[in-house]
């Protein structure tokens, strides 16, 4: 390496900018929320409201049909009672005419 | 890379590689500081597509000279002059050192564009002519070609000024 070489690497060697430059720079960089924070941010809690939303109505779907489960049930008793009550109506009945002498 | 530290610490890694191209090329410091930061601005803005602190330095090489260029060109603060016209500073030096650091800035300022990107990205970047050419998109033999010339005007001209380098 000649010595013209040599003085010039040392007189254009790199050269810090004067202080707070990297202060300034980063004052001008936009404080603005990309486009993905955005995003990511409402995603986790979209994602629980539809957990609860499917939840909640299988839950609802659930109970409507247990509760149309007990009523049927109800009614099937019901009707079972009131056959068997109809029945022994008609049995006591019977027996009163027979004892009356009576016609049925 | 894209994370606000990540853009900080380049930034501090690479501001003297930048703001030293800017000021070499334009030997004024409101101007060099003015490229230097639109060229980080830059760089925030495209680090995404930057894949690894290689790429952002040769990128960044890349774009400071560049920018120096365009504002030469812009705002013609140093006429371009050929490497034969580039003006001499008068008198003698007395003491080499004192005065040849001014002289030779004064001569590198006074080189066209390309040839002073050239010898800045030889000296400062300590590039060799292949990669010089891959950061200016010219061929190696222009750049060799740009290097042979200016070194040969800068030591004629320090010469006449009795110079001795």
């Amino acid at each position: 390496m000649n010595k013209l070489d040599e003085v010039l690497r040392r007189e254009f060697a790199r050269r810090e900018p004067p202080p707070g430059f990297a202060d300034r720079v980063m004052k001008r960089i936009p404080k603005t929320r990309s486009r993905t924070w955005g995003i990511r941010s409402w995603m986790p809690a979209a994602a629980a409201v539809l957990i609860a939303v499917l939840g909640v109505g299988t839950w609802e779907h659930d109970r409507i049909g247990r509760n149309r489960a007990r009523a049927e049930k109800a009614k099937s008793e019901l009707m079972w009672a009131l056959e068997l009550t109809s029945g022994k109506l008609n049995a006591t009945r019977t027996r009163i005419m027979r004892q009356k002498g009576g016609v049925l | 890379m894209g994370s606000p530290d990540g853009f900080g610490k380049l930034l501090r890694q690479y501001q003297g590689l930048v703001f030293g191209l800017a000021w070499n090329f334009l030997h004024d410091e409101a101007s060099a500081e003015e490229v230097a930061q639109d060229v980080f601005l830059e760089l925030h803005r495209t680090l995404p597509s930057l894949e690894s602190d290689a790429h952002v330095c040769n990128w960044l090489r890349r774009v400071t000279v560049h920018r120096c260029i365009d504002y030469v060109r812009r705002t013609r603060r140093d006429p371009r002059v050929g490497l034969e016209d580039a003006a001499e500073p008068a008198g003698q030096a007395s003491e080499p050192d004192v005065f040849l650091s001014g002289r030779l800035r004064k001569l590198v300022a006074s080189l066209p564009e390309k040839p002073r990107a050239v010898v800045l990205l030889r000296y400062q970047e300590d590039l060799e002519p292949a990669e010089i050419a891959g950061v200016l998109d010219i061929p190696v033999s222009t750049v060799k070609s740009h290097l042979q010339r200016s070194l040969a005007m800068l030591r004629e001209k320090l010469e006449r000024m009795q110079v001795k380098v």
